[in-house]
């Protein structure tokens, strides 16, 4: 059940969404700075 | 002819152009040269300094000049730095620690959503921009629904217009274009010239240079702080690349680099789930089984079994063959490869016990020979009756052993040759291992240069454009294979030798049944029947027949829908593999692919267009421009997607093995339906329609046939269904009737 939901198609737009905005922060942040 | 010379020249010209273009800009990239000439001084310093560093360690007269930046440029407007780090290791240091505090202040991170929400705000916009241009869109759609036309081939002016632009001047463009790329395709030294001015003016050779460079300073010095010098470098040389380059076209290239990564994930899992299937045909005893409900997928399985099971026999075929030549390693096996395919050419040898049996005739001359005369002895004896090489194959026995010690047992050169003869045979085989009840598509492509052939086994690396060019089908089964008893055509040359490589019959129940259905069988009966052909011993006796340094080379793969089908004399000699559950089909591409965003929006899309075009369909045949458009435009992203799930569609299967004794003792595992391998035209669902087909021509339409004329039968109506039952019914009540 678990597995099937981990697999599921919104969770894996969501994760995208998520590493996304983590490594646009990382981004942003250098970005600032230099 | 010499229109055609006149169009090569003409292209000639074009790529002679580009090529004096592409040298003229050597005065847009003018420090390139320059740059080059840097890295070989740096590469001549290095070496320098390599070699006084192994002659006097510590104690170096020369300079690093690889350490050191480009301190000139011409027309440094032009080619400023792109600044990607801070100017020194220090500044890193600073810029570090400040990043760090940074990346974990709640300031910053209000930025960062001031900045989204920029960039959202700014994204709606255009979006909001776009939405009159989609609703006029639909609004011209709804409008030619309404309209009715049964006319046959008509199109709008509109469409004639747009077709005649694109047909007429889009087209031959885009063809001109094509034909370029080919032409500079087909003369390699357009391109290859190309290629070499602008990986100058892109500094590609000095960075190539430089890292030999620095390698050589490196390793003498370990001076790992200077690995961020070189960054640096690497930074300003890219510096030309990156600013020459338009930002569209980088952004291109990132796509096409972030659908690569993709798909190449996607093809890493397809080779993962392939190695979970070969794990279980491994696992899986000589025979197996696999059993489910009609449309569970068997014949499916069964089929991507045997060719696993195939690739797995090529494979150790091939690994025996190296075992044996590390064995003698100074044999000369590639005269032994050309003895053994004259045997094999010539039908000497055509199973594997032949090949082990021609050999082992063979190696009592070779050791009386051997220990008789000299090798120079055996060279004149040679030069009289040359036959008699093909017992030493150039082989200096005086000089290199003729046994092996493996630790276990001494091995002789003849032992050896047997089994890397009968080895041979198996990966020689130029069509394919599987015997089969319906055909299978196999292809292996085989790769010889006239030395050791080599099998190209990967299911994946494959055009379905060349398909027809290394496609081959499975071998018919010959059932009396399996029948050292009784043969249903006696004298069956196929029958004479032993079983060798896959067996994959489908619904193996209906041919050799089980004891209920073979009561009025009997084993005196004239004619072969499943009880006096002995198919059970066969199976009972099969690996002994293809077996080559202890591993068989034969599997039997069939399928049934009841276990309890096949008499238990064959079932339980193996495995039982029941198909419990099966999972959706979806491509294997990775979470972070935009395939599960836009393929659920072009879905939705896509539902609503086809309700609409249905519709469209039923008032209408005739063609206009909107439709013309949103048709091709559907159709290409309908293809795009259909492909994405070919090409990389996974399904999950559950499956449950058991002893073929049915013992209830169940091993759950997963099985693989790997769609670019299952669904390659691998096999035909309806493959055995042939049944169906009959001498007499079919007239009846579904449309002629009678129907019930209400919701109850009528006698008549009952009798027209020639059934058992009615035809009884029918019977009682005639003779009820008569009594009366």
């Amino acid at each position: 059940m678990l597995r099937n939901f981990l697999q599921s198609r919104i969770v894996k737009i969501l994760a995208t969404i998520l590493i996304v905005f983590v490594v646009g922060y990382m981004l942003y942040t250098g970005a600032r700075l230099l | 002819m010499k229109k055609l010379h006149k169009k090569q020249d003409y292209r000639h010209k074009i790529c002679s152009a580009i090529t004096i273009l592409s040298l003229g800009m050597v005065l847009l990239f003018p420090n390139s040269l320059l740059r080059l000439v840097a890295s070989f001084r740096d590469l001549g310093t290095s070496f320098a300094f390599y070699f006084f560093q192994l002659l006097s360690p510590g104690n170096n007269p020369i300079p690093d000049t690889v350490n050191t930046l480009p301190q000139w440029q011409l027309f440094p407007e032009l080619w400023q730095p792109i600044r990607l780090l801070p100017a020194s290791w220090d500044e890193f240091l600073q810029f570090w620690s400040a990043y760090l505090s940074l990346l974990f202040d709640w300031v910053n991170f209000q930025f960062y959503w001031f900045a989204i929400s920029d960039f959202l705000f700014y994204g709606s916009r255009i979006l909001l921009c776009l939405f009159p241009l989609g609703i006029g869109g639909i609004m011209l759609l709804s409008m030619d629904k309404d309209k009715v036309c049964t006319e046959r081939g008509k199109k709008s002016k509109a469409l004639l217009w747009f077709e005649l632009f694109l047909f007429r001047r889009v087209r031959p463009v885009l063809l001109w274009c094509k034909s370029f790329v080919a032409f500079v395709g087909d003369d390699s030294k357009y391109w290859k010239i190309w290629l070499a001015i602008w990986a100058l003016h892109f500094n590609l050779y000095s960075i190539a240079v430089s890292f030999i460079a620095y390698y050589f300073y490196f390793v003498s010095s370990w001076n790992l702080l200077s690995l961020y010098t070189q960054l640096l470098k690497l930074q300003s040389d890219l510096t030309p690349i990156m600013r020459f380059i338009p930002g569209m076209v980088w952004l291109v290239l990132l796509v096409k680099l972030y659908n690569y990564v993709c798909t190449q994930t996607a093809m890493k899992t397809l080779r993962a789930a392939e190695r979970v299937n070969r794990s279980i045909v491994r696992q899986s005893s000589i025979i197996t089984t696999i059993g489910g409900d009609p449309g569970a997928g068997k014949t499916n399985m069964l089929s991507t079994m045997s060719l696993i099971a195939q690739k797995e026999h090529f494979e150790n075929a091939l690994q025996i063959m190296e075992n044996r030549a590390a064995q003698f390693p100074n044999f000369p096996w590639q005269r032994f490869r050309d003895y053994v395919d004259i045997l094999i050419d010539s039908r000497v040898i055509c199973d594997v016990n032949q090949a082990k049996k021609y050999f082992k005739a063979r190696k009592g001359m070779y050791d009386k020979v051997r220990k008789q005369l000299t090798v120079k002895q055996l060279r004149r004896v040679l030069r009289r009756a040359p036959s008699y090489k093909f017992y030493f194959f150039g082989y200096d026995y005086e000089l290199y052993p003729s046994t092996y010690n493996d630790g276990l047992k001494v091995i002789h050169l003849y032992d050896a040759l047997q089994s890397y003869a009968a080895a041979y045979l198996i990966y020689s085989v130029e069509s394919n291992l599987i015997f089969s009840n319906y055909s299978i598509r196999t292809d292996g492509i085989v790769r010889s240069k006239g030395n050791l052939p080599l099998r190209d086994n990967d299911f994946f690396n494959r055009d379905p454009a060349e398909q027809h060019l290394y496609s081959q089908y499975s071998h018919i089964l010959d059932v009396d294979i399996l029948r050292p008893g009784k043969k249903v055509k006696e004298g069956n040359e196929n029958a004479n030798g032993a079983p060798i490589g896959v067996y994959a019959i489908s619904e193996i129940d209906k041919e050799f049944k089980n004891m209920n259905k073979l009561k009025e069988t009997k084993i005196k009966d004239t004619e072969a029947n499943p009880k006096n052909d002995l198919h059970d011993v066969a199976l009972m006796m099969i690996r002994h027949g293809a077996v080559i340094d202890n591993k068989p080379f034969i599997t039997v793969l069939d399928d049934l829908q009841r276990p309890e089908g096949w008499e238990a004399g064959g079932r339980e000699l193996g495995n039982v593999i029941f198909i419990a559950d099966k999972g959706e089909m979806l491509p294997a591409l990775p979470f972070f692919s935009t395939y599960w965003f836009t393929e659920g929006v072009f879905s939705w899309i896509n539902g609503k267009w086809e309700n609409f075009y249905r519709d469209y369909c039923y008032r209408r045949c005739d063609d206009t421009l909107p439709i013309f458009l949103a048709r091709n435009v559907m159709a290409a992203g309908k293809a795009h997607y259909e492909r994405l799930q070919n090409m990389y569609g996974l399904q999950l299967l559950h499956i449950e093995i058991q002893s073929g004794r049915l013992d209830g003792k169940i091993r759950c595992e997963r099985w693989f339906n790997i769609s670019f391998l299952a669904y390659s035209n691998r096999y035909y669902t309806d493959c055995l329609a042939s049944v169906w087909t009959k001498e007499e021509r079919n007239t009846k339409h579904i449309d002629d046939f009678t129907r019930y004329a209400g919701g109850l039968a009528t006698k008549e109506e009952c009798q027209l269904q020639n059934s058992y039952f009615q035809r009884d019914i029918h019977k009682i009540q005639e003779n009820n009737n008569k009594e009366v």
